[in-house]
């Protein structure tokens, strides 16, 4: 933003000197944008930002696990179910649901090997 | 050095013209904003003709006289919401292709919750979207139907009709990502550093408030900034406020991705990007693209920051069929959609598209001249056995 800011403060010293000065403020602000915009966009693609990007997720979702074993910890000593026990019940239902869909497709292509 | 020629009278001026409108603008806009608005999206009819689970299948109520043999079935992605087809009245994909006298059907893929972070690709492609076409080939009693995806729905569609050509008679993809293997779009380049595996194990889905924070973080200048300078530009136009507002419900509506759909997707399209090498495997079965051997048209937009032309038009080079189109729009990922631009340029055409190619397709239509020769021989041969007793009962008569 600040960057965006002094770029565009240069330009206009040299249209100024130009004698090219737009007379039109909206001509100000989209100059402006479509400069900061050039200035995410190198940013967004730099090594740079990518692995602070990536460390800034896997940091969050380190505290987020941590935060959860936690609560998780104080849960277990009262009479509630858990994240974790209702995650397992879960799974074992989608892999419940999984097997009745397979099987019922497999009824439904062909009634009979089914049955025999 | 000369002095910098500045024309500081008339910039001033123009500042008071502005600032004179503004107020004025903001006047009427208290009464746009305070009045009432119609906003709503996805307003075209429609009935839930099947469901399993949270997915829904959607059948539009024709306007027209259907036109077309074969139903279309749209498949949206599982970001954001299929309601973006219909955002508004007049620019409508799916009013255009019901006016145009398309059977359309789509897939509503519903709000993911907790209980949904197991389902994988394979659950989606070959659980729910194989479900729902034979729903629609069983209704028609056809042995093919017409399949178009958006964006990711596009990728679901392009290993769907790899895994059963036999069932997909034209497919039409859009904004559908299928060469990762390109440093255009950040989404590209973000996706290759993140570690899928850290984050689903954490958080289950991964929700879809995150993901539009994201999405808007792609260009922050002008989705966070110059958007709402457009807004305040023209919020005394009643027409703008009510389409600005629902392209805002659209943008916020959400829905969390289950985990291992974002696990799989992470890893085996953005890391390895194995669908266009023909390597993926979904459901324990290679997604070979040469077996897309139907007709195929591929849609995308040339100013796409979240999927690059770059990342839509390898995929006509690399299947089977000889009957491929690429159709780059000079617009951007949703602009395809709803620009007015558009509106004569996308919909319209895929109804011609299809058009061209609604006969029954050669096999098929060898099948039936076979079965119909077949059925002419037993009807001559049933005609000449009846006719004889008749003949007989003549005689005896």
């Amino acid at each position: 933003m600040t960057q965006s800011f002094s770029v565009i403060q240069e330009k206009l010293g040299q249209l100024s000197e130009a004698g090219e000065l737009p007379e039109d403020s909206k001509k100000y602000y989209q100059m402006w944008i479509k400069i900061l915009e050039g200035h995410y966009m190198t940013l967004f693609q730099s090594d740079e930002y990518v692995e602070t990007l990536a460390k800034t997720l896997d940091a969050l979702a380190e505290f987020s696990a941590a935060k959860n074993d936690l609560l998780q910890d104080m849960l277990n000593t009262l009479p509630v179910s858990t994240q974790k026990d209702m995650d397992d019940l879960y799974k074992e239902i989608y892999l419940l649901k999984k097997r009745i869909k397979a099987l019922e497709k497999k009824l439904d292509q062909n009634p009979k090997k089914v049955a025999g | 050095m000369g002095d910098p020629k500045i024309p500081v009278d008339l910039i001033l001026s123009k500042l008071v013209e502005d600032a004179d409108k503004a107020r004025a603008r903001a006047h009427k806009a208290s009464d746009v904003l305070l009045g009432p608005l119609d906003s709503d999206i996805a307003t075209t009819p429609y009935e839930v003709v099947y469901q399993e689970d949270r997915v829904k299948l959607k059948h539009y109520i024709p306007v027209t006289d259907i036109k077309y043999k074969t139903p279309l079935l749209v498949v949206y992605a599982l970001i954001n919401r299929e309601t973006m087809l219909d955002l508004q009245p007049g620019r409508s994909v799916v009013e255009t292709l019901l006016a145009h006298g398309v059977d359309l059907y789509m897939i509503d893929w519903g709000y993911p919750t907790r209980k949904d972070q197991f389902l994988t690709i394979d659950d989606h492609v070959n659980g729910y979207m194989d479900t729902m076409v034979d729903f629609i080939r069983h209704k028609h009693k056809l042995e093919k139907i017409n399949l178009m995806g958006i964006c990711m729905g596009g990728t679901f569609c392009v290993i769907y009709s790899a895994l059963n050509p036999a069932k997909i008679k034209n497919l039409i993809t859009t904004v559908t990502p299928t060469n990762f293997d390109t440093d255009k779009g950040l989404l590209h380049v973000w996706m290759k550093a993140v570690d899928p595996d850290r984050l689903t194990d954490t958080y289950g889905n991964i929700s879809g408030d995150i993901m539009n924070f994201g999405f808007l973080l792609l260009n922050p200048a002008r989705l966070m900034i110059d958007k709402y300078v457009g807004f305040f530009e023209h919020m005394d136009n009643k027409k703008f406020v009510e389409n600005f507002v629902r392209m805002e419900k659209w943008i916020f509506d959400s829905p969390d991705l289950p985990g291992e759909t974002f696990r799989q997707f992470i890893k085996d399209f953005y890391q390895k990007n194995l669908l266009i090498q023909s390597k993926l495997e979904v459901g324990g079965k290679r997604v070979d693209l040469k077996n897309i051997g139907m007709p195929l048209i591929n849609f995308y937009g040339k100013y796409d920051h979240l999927v690059p032309p770059e990342a839509c038009e390898l995929l006509t080079g690399r299947v089977g069929s000889q009957d491929t189109t690429d159709v780059c729009l000079e617009t951007g990922h949703i602009g395809i959609y709803v620009s007015s631009k558009c509106q004569a340029e996308f919909a319209p055409r895929i109804a011609a598209w299809l058009a061209e190619r609604d006969a029954p397709d050669q096999k098929a239509r060898k099948k039936k001249s076979a079965a119909a020769k077949k059925a002419t021989t037993k009807t001559a041969k049933k005609a000449k056995s009846s006719q004889r007793p008749r003949k007989h009962a003549q005689r005896s008569g």
